[in-house]
């Protein structure tokens, strides 16, 4: 068996503004494997962006991992300088945000941000960037990929947005994938796609889907990590956490999804 | 021969259409569910009939009648319950006034009597009557929506229309105004137009549902028989997005017609 | 932050007291305030009962100060009443039927702001030819009416798309009904927020024009034609000109400190 994208091993995180540190991510022990898709699932406040955010170096400055480690692609975190993890960021590690019309630059076309990211990267020349990206939002399956290239964020829907997200998080072929409630803002057939698209584009790299809702992360997810209060209280195959579901957390989501 | 019946009706705001050419018909004591997503006409269609918007075309007719020829006093035989629980109650009035209200407008009756409908409409909500001299910011969001029921109620109207009217509360109060919708039809035989993009509820509660996409009714029938088998591509995807998604993306032909984002108009082209 | 609390309330307290002197006015300084007497010219404050002194013409500074408060209250409560009346009544129309007469409200109110409103009643009462507390108080409230009607329709449009008055609508309530219990009640705090900082601005206006001669008849005591007066004898006899400077401060300043206690207690 190969070794894992990402491994946290008792990742602790702690609030660090006050004059006592307090600990709001207890002990996470997760692994993601190439071509896995993990679920992180729990309520807002739960710790599941945070571990997520921490894997990608996204903390605030009053948050800190105060213990355990994160192994990306073997490397230990406390070895990785600030420069090497930005440029990890949208280079081995994609990130996939909520809102998509808040994360994206509004003043700047889909395509500029694309390519600028692929030129950082990848080290291409302006033409060659520029190809790549066009041929990153045909992946998405952009309709009509030369208009999307040259549009802003708010000339898009919201489904075409999330698949500019998705193609401005993949364009750098990452590793790892790490996205964070991707279709909460979408309409039921919209958010149905995007989950598609997501587990297409498994393939190959390791990724995460945070959510609150088990009934999305059971339609894509291999593996579900159910997280309260800052620690994960279970973890498992889809199928075992949505059929067999053995913490009362876990089972109170369930009901509270299936209330028809 | 039905309560209401909407033929032909279409809503437009300036160039946009947002409603072409819906007809549907609602029988006294039936619960009718409108489904679409956001920008299906929805809304439009439940403001035309609510009287709130002007249709652009078509008519509304209750009891056989033309609405739009009717005096205007015999719109209140349809009153509506809102999505917002926030907005839909004056913040500045307690509950006893927010029911009173409508019963002064019907001239219900000395105060005595309106005291005790009132009460009546508090049961038919299931809410304590101590929560009367609350105003509407002392009230949990199910609570809220209660009261704009019970106010619709107060009007003695023959048709409620609920516009996405639990889409903004938790999962568990979803689940008991469902119940309290299905109880006021058997209590009051009321008819309810529920208008929802949520398919399980919608499951649970309609007799018979009818699906809006684009403005146009694309699928109308049997509430068990339309979710059983679905005839629109758009019915398809929206049953296989909402009751069984982790089914539907295990088929690797739908995964990929999904994935790749085929949009609903080129497979009915197809 | 208290010191600013004790501030506005002594402002606050300072004009109640100021309407309290004009309403008891002629109760209080028995003079005429237009009575001239050459040998009282330019009398210091405190000499042969005159509190504050005289100008130079012998009358009376209190007393004409008094008749000026009097004056400029009348009219900045007139104008302000007008103003209201007029723009909340256009607003409502306005916001009720948004095409055609709300467009036209919004560029009647983008002309009115581009243009010195100022300017435009000096023209008009010059034009009038008239002079009077009547000319004034209808001049400065037909120009200023759309202060009010631009918050009632911004306000109102956004309330009539509540759900609460969108079921209050179809209960088919009256419209009478409709507006004193949920449209009206709802526009109260901004708009009593916004009567008290235009009754200020009338007051500036009211001495920006009594200051040029406009509007007043000739003669008689307004805060802007003491100012005006005063200029040329700003050295020899600077109460002149302190006394009714020092009260427009006053007034104005006490009104917007009423303002803003107003705004704090609604927001």
């Amino acid at each position: 068996m190969t070794a894992p994208i990402l491994e946290l091993q008792s990742l602790c995180i702690d609030v660090v503004a006050g004059p006592t540190a307090q600990r709001i991510v207890h002990d996470v022990v997760l692994t993601v494997a190439r071509g896995e898709i993990l679920g992180l699932v729990g309520e807002s406040g739960s710790g599941k962006t945070l571990s997520a955010f921490a894997v990608a170096g996204l903390l605030s400055e009053r948050l800190a991992v105060s213990a355990g480690e994160i192994l990306f692609e073997g490397r230990a975190r406390s070895f990785v300088s600030e420069e090497e993890m930005r440029a990890l960021r949208g280079g081995r590690i994609g990130f996939v945000f909520q809102d998509p019309l808040s994360s994206f630059n509004p003043v700047r076309t889909i395509g500029s941000m694309l390519v600028e990211s692929v030129v950082r990267h990848q080290r291409l020349g302006k033409r060659a960037a520029r190809a790549v990206a066009i041929a990153g939002l045909a992946e998405m399956r952009l309709p009509g990929s030369d208009a999307c290239f040259g549009a802003y964020p708010h000339q898009l829907s919201g489904g075409q947005r999330q698949r500019a997200m998705l193609a401005l998080a993949l364009v750098n072929r990452p590793s790892l994938l790490i996205a964070d409630e991707p279709t909460t803002a979408l309409d039921p057939t919209i958010q149905l796609q995007i989950l598609a698209l997501l587990r297409r584009q498994s393939e190959g790299r390791g990724s995460i889907l945070i959510t609150h809702d088990l009934g999305v992360a059971g339609a894509v997810c291999d593996r579900i990590a159910v997280m309260q209060k800052g620690r994960v209280v279970e973890i498992g195959p889809c199928s075992a956490i949505l059929g067999d579901p053995q913490h009362a957390y876990t089972q109170r989501l369930l009901q509270a999804r299936s209330h028809a | 021969m039905s309560l209401l019946s909407v033929e032909q009706l279409s809503v437009a705001y300036g160039r946009t259409t947002a409603l072409r050419a819906a007809s549907l018909q609602l029988a006294a004591g039936e619960i009718l569910a409108v489904v679409g997503e956001s920008g299906s006409g929805k809304s439009s269609l439940a403001r035309a009939v609510a009287g709130l918007v002007k249709p652009h075309s078509g008519r509304i007719t209750l009891d056989g009648s033309d609405l739009a020829l009717r005096p205007r006093v015999e719109r209140r035989a349809i009153q509506m319950v809102f999505q917002d629980p926030d907005a839909s109650l004056n913040p500045r009035h307690t509950v006893r006034f927010i029911l009173d209200e409508p019963l002064q407008i019907l001239a219900y009756g000395p105060a005595a009597a309106r005291a005790e409908r009132i009460e009546t409409l508090l049961r038919l909500v299931q809410l304590e009557p101590a929560l009367l001299d609350r105003r509407p910011i002392a009230l949990s969001g199910g609570q809220k929506q209660r009261v704009a029921i019970a106010r619709a109620l107060a009007m003695q109207p023959r048709v409620l229309l609920a516009d996405e009217a639990l889409s903004a509360l938790d999962m568990s109060t979803q689940s008991t105004l469902l119940d309290l919708f299905a109880s006021l039809r058997r209590e009051t035989g009321i008819a309810i137009l529920f208008i929802s993009h949520d398919l399980a509820a919608v499951r649970r509660l309609a007799d018979r549902v009818c699906v809006l996409y684009r403005g146009r009714v694309v699928e109308q029938g049997d509430c068990a028989q339309v979710l059983a088998a679905p005839q629109h591509p758009y019915t398809k995807l929206l049953v296989a997005a909402t009751i069984d998604p982790a089914r539907a993306l295990q088929d690797p032909a739908f995964l990929a017609r999904l994935a790749d984002g085929v949009s609903v108009e080129e497979e009915t082209m197809q | 932050m208290t010191a600013q609390r004790r501030l506005l309330r002594f402002a606050f307290i300072l004009l109640l007291v100021l309407v309290a002197v004009a309403l008891l006015g002629p109760f209080l300084v028995a003079r005429d305030p237009m009575r001239i007497d050459l040998a009282a010219r330019f009398l210091a404050p405190l000499q042969a009962g005159h509190l504050l002194g005289c100008d130079q013409l012998g009358r009376d500074v209190a007393a004409r100060l008094l008749a000026g408060l009097r004056w400029s209250l009348g009219i900045a409560a007139g104008a302000t009443l007008i103003a209201f009346l007029l723009g909340t009544a256009i607003g409502l129309l306005a916001a009720r039927s948004r095409a055609l007469f709300g467009t036209a409200l919004r560029q009647v109110t983008i002309f009115t702001q581009s243009f010195p409103v100022f300017v435009l009643a000096v023209s008009i009462v010059a034009v009038i030819g008239k002079s009077g507390f009547a000319t004034l108080v209808l001049t400065l409230g037909l120009v200023t009416w759309p202060v009010f009607a631009r918050v009632v329709q911004a306000e109102a449009s956004s309330l009539f798309t509540r759900e609460y008055v969108l079921a209050a609508e179809m209960m088919q309530m009256g419209g009478a009904r409709l507006l004193l219990r949920h449209v009206l009640p709802a526009l109260v705090p901004s708009l009593s927020v916004l009567l008290v900082f235009h009754f200020a601005d009338m007051i500036i206006a009211e001495s920006a024009l009594s200051f040029l001669g406009i509007g007043a008849p000739l003669g008689a005591a307004t805060w802007g034609g003491m100012l005006n007066e005063s200029r040329a004898h700003m050295l020899t006899a600077p109460w002149m000109l302190l006394a009714p400077a020092a009260c427009l401060v006053l007034l104005v300043v006490g009104a917007h400190a009423l303002g803003q206690r107003l705004r704090e207690a609604t927001a």
